[in-house]
């Protein structure tokens, strides 16, 4: 089942070749791919995180929360951009349709670490925990890298080069 | 449609919306480029004072001669501002070592939190060589002016504040003329063949290159 998810995680992301993440996941029917996070500045309080949440059971669900003990505030945010103004907003909760994904990425939905306790350094991993409104929480953890290509929401770099 | 609100405003001269928006849409500034062609225009940065990320009074006359690329951020900006400097990295690994003639600029719209050593910290750390500068709110908001940038704080729950801005980068050429603008959604391709225009010396000035 895993390599099967992992395929599909990897057409998803357009062809480019990544190694999927290894999820913990306390729910068998809600799988979290491609979790990872921007590196942050020495300093830098803030954080932006982004993964994919497949929903793999017949019921809608909802992401409503998240908790690190890498930050002291983890939020849902959403970019948008109106006549070349990019504007943030907070965002209280994600619904996932049944048999449907959630996707976070750049310029769009992200999770929000605020209040980052740590210099978040390529290569390093974040543990954070999604909490769902059926009681589900599910363990990831963020990878740390440079954004990969594909990976703005925007749908205006989705190589296929 | 504020993108085409705010080429409006740019304009010196009434043009219906319709054709503008073709404009717009074709990327083309080309109809400027014979009355904007006028060698005394002063600079795109004349009479702008700001400080550099290493606490000192930034040379914009040190910008003279280069093809410059001018964006606007804070670095408590998680998510679209790193997005910009990736791109401009992925760009800079597809034109080569000719990208570097680029001289990149990040003006911090939020002079409060971005002093000049929280600047260089998060400078050192881009895929891309960036300048950043950072002054007073009034030179601030003088730069941004100069640049039709939209800039406005917002208050956010459970934490300080976030800034609304114009995304866009904007593309100033070796004489110190506005030669074009990269929107946030703009493709690779259309940042690849912007930055290459940049780079070969566009003739597709900005209008306010009139003034």
């Amino acid at each position: 089942m895993f390599l099967k998810n992992a395929a599909i995680g990897l057409l998803l992301v357009g062809g480019v070749v990544s190694v999927p993440q290894i999820v913990r996941s306390d729910s068998a029917s809600l799988q979290v791919k491609d979790a990872w996070a921007n590196p942050t500045a020495s300093g830098q309080s803030v954080a932006a995180g982004y993964f994919v949440v497949h929903n793999r059971t017949n019921r809608a669900e909802v992401l409503r929360g998240a908790s690190s003990p890498a930050a002291q505030n983890l939020q849902f945010h959403t970019s948008s951009l109106v006549g070349g103004v990019a504007r943030m907003r907070k965002v209280e909760r994600f619904n996932i349709p049944a048999g449907g994904q959630l996707k976070l990425a750049p310029g769009g939905n992200h999770l929000m670490l605020i209040g980052v306790k740590q210099q978040f350094k390529v290569g390093e991993t974040v543990p954070v925990t999604l909490h769902f409104n059926s009681g589900a929480s599910v363990k990831v953890k963020l990878e740390i890298k440079n954004a990969d290509k594909s990976s703005s929401s925007n749908g205006g770099h989705h190589g296929h080069h | 449609m504020a993108i085409i609100k705010s080429v409006v405003n740019r304009l010196r001269h009434p043009v219906g919306a319709a054709g503008l928006a073709l404009a717009v849409t074709a990327m083309a500034y080309t109809g400027y480029a014979n009355i904007a062609g006028n060698a005394q225009a002063p600079s795109a940065f004349s009479g702008l004072t700001l400080t550099d990320d290493k606490g000192r009074d930034f040379d914009f006359a040190s910008l003279s001669g280069r093809p410059v690329a001018v964006f606007f951020g804070f670095t408590h900006c998680p998510d679209v501002c790193p997005m910009t400097l990736h791109r401009l990295g992925f760009l800079r690994q597809k034109i080569g070592p000719e990208f570097d003639r680029i001289k990149i600029v990040f003006v911090s719209l939020d002079p409060k939190r971005d002093t000049p050593e929280v600047l260089k910290n998060y400078m050192e750390g881009q895929p891309v060589r960036v300048t950043g500068l950072t002054g007073t709110e009034a030179d601030i908001a003088k730069m941004a002016k100069r640049f039709d940038v939209f800039h406005e704080v917002i208050r956010v729950p459970g934490q300080d504040y976030t800034v609304d801005h114009t995304a866009s980068i904007f593309l100033v050429d070796k004489k110190g003329r506005r030669s074009g603008e990269i929107t946030m959604d703009a493709d690779e391709s259309e940042y690849e063949k912007k930055l290459r225009q940049l780079l070969q010396g566009s003739t597709n000035l900005h209008p306010k290159n009139q003034i």
